[in-house]
């Protein structure tokens, strides 16, 4: 894979489910260690588009490139390349932090001891050494959701996939969930994140503003508020929105 | 195989943490084993019935405490007429009413074939069948009685001396019959209800989606929710087999190595088809009634507490995609008659290519895209 | 009360909507009536049976005869050889191959002759033979033993009442009340008791469960509706299906099966309507023990169902079970019910010969709404 290539190249994806069209005809490019945005409001097909990208849901039609692979021809290889974290928490609520530590790094093929040295790291830098083996289902949201983050970047993907990551939590606890994603970007990880909060936004390198199923803008927060003459990303997404309705 | 071991590991913390489901899969079954064998019964011990006797004579009398004195017959009143028999027998109070017709001691006496009515209550066909089979030997005993006493010489003329045995369970104990299968209820459970309703659990939760974008094989993952349970399974089998020996002292006649070979390959077959069944179910409520379903009808054919002889024939090739049905013929004749491996041979062929392919199509209907 | 009926096409929606639970909530009846009846007869045809004859004389061959063309039994073909040069075909086991004969598993029974069968008979007046019945199998052994004794007491009468026939006395049976000895006579009254108590006791307490644990409990407590109403719009949509399915298998028993409705069609009307009350009161009640639908679920697979299928009477006949369990069954419901619906559909009792079971129905139902009406109230904690 050449350096300069994109991390994710979508051309023409479109995806039904029967007569309703999910998504219509996205077209983007995603650049490495970039960090994605991808903005609608609830059902403007984000998850759907994010599912298909992430190999859990076929597309109907359209050509996705991840990580150099065709995702048509190399579904698995690239489930090697990428990590994820849903919007419906996915970590084993009835295990403990070490247990959904060793069981992911397990399922990603790592071997034993890096497990073990990856999860000493890790909770380290969390400052959750302390937290090793407690139940999941225990801790509070904001650090199941830190747990949940590190656990995608455990076996060091090139591309993590955030689908809503944050829902439900209190605006602090948010800002240092995104401080995580920097230092991941810092190293070069591609983030391709998901959300309706548009203060997020502004977090992006790139947002991406999905209405109906079809992409409606795409660009970075700066160049966007200054195109719609806005003062913040929530302006920028009402005046779209409210376009797009006329 | 090192990411089927790291499900497997999974499993088995899940599994031994949740107190609740271990009770469930641990104490309530064996409960239910050493409770049940004593419900599931299909002996007819104690036949209650009326006489009404219109003849009034001393030979009726007679015929009528014959009937008293065996002891699967329990004389419960007199009726001193049909009707009043009848409604003893509508109410369930009698299971049969021995009609003893006006005039039985004269025609007896003089030669002329007498008659006796038998009204047996035969809403459940299998005891009526037995309480008639009885009720015959005894009237034909009594018979042969009153011709000896009237013709002496007849003693031992034209007998036929018919001795029999029951092999393998001489006192016809039900219980012999009906552990094994219990057993197999016992053991089906876990293969189909724990496996399914795991599998559920996880969609439902939305584990499965991180599970999905993760590059596991499907086989793998499959065979690692398999496994947990599969020893779960034999391990609840030997437990079920010790407390047949140790509290009901259930023959174990055949080789108990060869019977672990048949139920590992069984559960095996029955916990793809579990899982089968899970991956097509889309909540707990569904899979819990698919497999309940498919539970009580693989359970009936089978031949739990019928012979599969009274079966029509059809039933016969349905059998054939019954995992129950494998099982349920096995495991009595290996703990029951000592049968070996020849004699098993043909089921274990099969068993062998049913478990093979259900499990493919386990790992097949699995889906890691919606 | 506009609002309630909302309320309740709401409910109707929700069970309609899961097509899959409602093709096995409608299937299962079907198929279990269908498998009862067609499956369970009573009726033992070609069984395997196996000869060792010593004797092989006319007398023998004569009752050989008589045994197979009974119609319940036909000679198991791996035991039998074509004796060389004839036609005839010599059974092939011996005394020391019974063993090896069972274990294959296809023989049941055995009969042997032993030497010298006829001549004993003109000579000393008696013969012997003998009947090795497979018994892993208790009940049906019983039962083919029984076959071979009267084929060979009719036999055997030929040869001792010769001369005094007239002293034979007949027995006539009668089947009462199911005179083709149907299976199915006796199980779909079992198999209504049975989904009734699937779709109003397990329904009713899971899907109350199910509101609880996803929350939406509260949601409908803050509406304007009455908790009562809640409840009882919970309860009617099960009341409509499992009326539904009674239906279907009355229908499905008569028309298929010839399964008769002799008593009165009030009474039986009664009796279910009183049923499906007490099992949808019943899982109301589990309802207040349960959080989670796993647990729903299980409570009620494994305090209700079981029990109606092993303790009611349905399948197992309760009097052969020992007193502890005896105990447990006149506790539960189903029990009653069948009862009296056997006496009143099968029997053609009136009400009055139903009347202990009703009076114990009707006091069970008591029960339940006292228990009910004190458990609604602290039912969110």
């Amino acid at each position: 894979m050449n350096n300069s290539d994109p991390a994710i190249k979508v051309v023409n994806l479109v995806k039904k489910f029967g007569d309703f069209v999910a998504n219509k005809n996205l077209t983007f490019e995603v650049q490495k260690g970039e960090i994605f945005g991808f903005l609608g409001a609830n059902g403007a097909g984000k998850t759907t588009a994010m599912q298909i990208l992430c190999g859990i849901s076929l597309p109907t039609s359209g050509k996705v490139t991840i990580a150099g692979l065709d995702l048509n021809k190399h579904r698995e290889e690239i489930k090697l390349k990428i990590g994820y974290m849903s919007q419906r928490f996915s970590l084993y609520d009835d295990l403990t932090v070490k247990e959904n530590f060793r069981f992911f790094g397990g399922i990603y093929r790592m071997s034993k001891s890096q497990i073990k040295t990856a999860t000493e790291m890790l909770l380290d830098r969390l400052d959750m050494m302390d937290k090793m083996n407690d139940i999941v289902g225990s801790l509070p949201m904001g650090w199941k959701q830190k747990l949940a983050f590190t656990i995608a970047n455990m076996h060091e993907p090139e591309i993590v996939f955030l689908d809503e990551p944050t829902g439900g939590v209190d605006p602090l606890t948010r800002r240092r969930f995104w401080e995580l994603i920097y230092e991941a970007a810092e190293k070069g990880v591609t983030v391709f994140v998901t959300t309706h909060y548009m203060d997020e936004a502004e977090y992006c390198n790139r947002v991406c503003i999905m209405n109906d199923g079809a992409i409606v803008a795409l660009d970075a927060p700066a160049k966007l508020k200054e195109q719609y003459g806005a003062a913040n990303m929530d302006e920028v997404f009402l005046k779209i929105v409210n376009r797009q309705k006329k | 195989m090192r990411t089927i071991f790291y499900i497997v590991q999974k499993e088995f913390i899940q599994i031994f943490r949740d107190k609740a489901l271990l009770t469930l899969i641990l104490v309530v079954p064996l409960a239910q084993l050493i409770a049940l064998i004593y419900a599931v019964n299909l002996e007819v011990k104690n036949i209650d019935f009326t006489v009404v006797d219109y003849d009034n004579t001393q030979i009726s009398a007679e015929l009528t405490s014959v009937f008293d004195a065996s002891p699967i017959f329990t004389l419960i009143d007199y009726s001193h007429s049909i009707e009043e028999g009848h409604d003893l027998l509508t109410h369930g109070d009698v299971d049969m009413i021995v009609v003893i017709p006006d005039g039985f001691t004269k025609d007896l006496e003089t030669g002329n074939s007498p008659e006796i009515q038998l009204l047996i209550d035969a809403i459940n066909g299998t005891s009526a069948f037995l309480i008639n089979n009885y009720a015959r030997y005894i009237i034909g005993d009594f018979n042969q009685d009153i011709v000896i006493r009237r013709y002496p010489e007849t003693q031992n003329s034209g007998a036929i001396d018919m001795t029999y045995s029951y092999w393998y369970n001489p006192n016809l104990d039900y219980k012999v019959f009906m552990f094994p299968g219990l057993l197999v209820i016992l053991i089906s459970l876990i293969g189909l209800f724990l496996a399914a309703l795991n599998f559920v659990k996880e969609k439902e939760m939305g584990n499965v989606a991180q599970i999905n974008v993760t590059a596991i094989k499907k086989y793998q993952f499959v065979s690692g929710k398999l496994i947990p349970f599969w020893i779960i399974g034999i391990a609840e089998f030997c437990l079920g087999l010790l407390v047949g020996k140790i509290m009901f002292h259930i023959p174990m006649l055949g080789s108990i190595w060869l019977l672990l070979l048949y139920v590992a390959v069984y559960l095996i077959c029955i916990l793809s088809f579990g899982l089968f069944l899970g991956a097509i179910s889309h909540s707990q409520q569904q899979v819990m009634f698919f497999t309940f379903f498919f539970f009580l009808t693989f359970l009936i054919l089978s031949g739990i507490f019928t012979p599969l002889e009274t079966m029509p024939a059809w039933v016969q090739y349905v059998n054939y995609l019954n995992p129950f049905a494998y099982l349920m013929k096995v495991i009595r004749m290996i703990l029951l008659k000592g049968s070996g491996f020849t004699d098993i041979l043909k089921d274990f062929v099969l068993l062998v290519v049913y478990g093979v392919m259900m499990f493919i199509v386990a790992v097949k209907s699995y889906r890691k895209t919606a | 009360m506009i609002r309630f009926w909302a309320f309740v096409k709401k409910e109707f929606l929700h069970i309609l909507r899961d097509r899959r639970t409602l093709m096995i909530l409608i299937g299962l009846p079907v198929a279990l009536v269908v498998l009862f009846g067609y499956i369970i007869s009573n009726e033992i045809r070609n069984v395997k049976i196996a000869f060792i004859d010593y004797s092989n004389d006319y007398l023998t061959a004569k009752l050989r005869n008589e045994i197979l063309s009974s119609g319940y039994f036909v000679e198991d073909a791996d035991f039998l050889v074509p004796a060389m040069a004839t036609d005839q075909i010599f059974p092939q086991v011996e005394y020391g191959d019974i063993d090896a004969v069972f274990k294959k598993g296809n023989t049941s029974v055995i009969v042997i002759f032993n030497k010298d069968f006829a001549k004993n008979i003109e000579r000393e007046g008696t013969a012997a033979m003998q009947i090795v019945a497979d018994a892993s199998d208790p009940n049906t052994a019983a039962i083919l033993v029984g076959y071979i004794q009267g084929i060979v007491n009719d036999f055997q009468k030929s040869l001792f009442f010769s001369g005094r026939e007239s002293m034979v006395i007949d027995v006539e049976p009668r089947m009462m009340f199911n005179s083709e000895l149907k299976g199915a006579y006796m199980y779909v009254p079992g198999t209504i008791a049975f989904i009734l108590m699937l779709i109003c006791a397990i329904m009713t307490s899971v899907s109350i469960t199910r509101e609880k644990e996803f929350g939406s409990m509260e949601v409908l407590l803050v509406t304007p509706l009455k908790s009562s109403q809640i409840i009882l719009g919970k309860l009617v949509p099960y009341v409509f299906l499992s009326i539904f399915c009674s239906v279907l298998i009355f229908v499905l028993g008569y028309w298929l099966f010839d399964v008769p409705f002799k008593g009165p069609i009030g009474v039986v009307i009664l009796l279910t309507l009183l049923f499906v009350a007490i099992a949808l009161l019943l899982g109301l009640w589990i309802s207040n023990f349960t959080k989670t639908m796993e647990v729903a679920m299980t409570l009620s697979l494994v305090a209700l169902m079981l029990p109606t299928l092993l303790l009611s009477g349905f399948i197992f006949p309760i009097e052969s079970m020992p007193m502890f369990l005896q105990v447990l069954a006149s506790i539960i419901p189903p029990r009653y019910f069948l009862e009296a619906i056997k006496t009143v559909m099968l029997k053609g009792g009136e009400l009055v010969d139903v009347a202990r079971e009703v009076a114990v129905l009707v006091f069970m139902l008591s029960v339940l709404v006292v228990l009910n009406i004190r458990g609604i109230k602290p039912r969110l904690e």
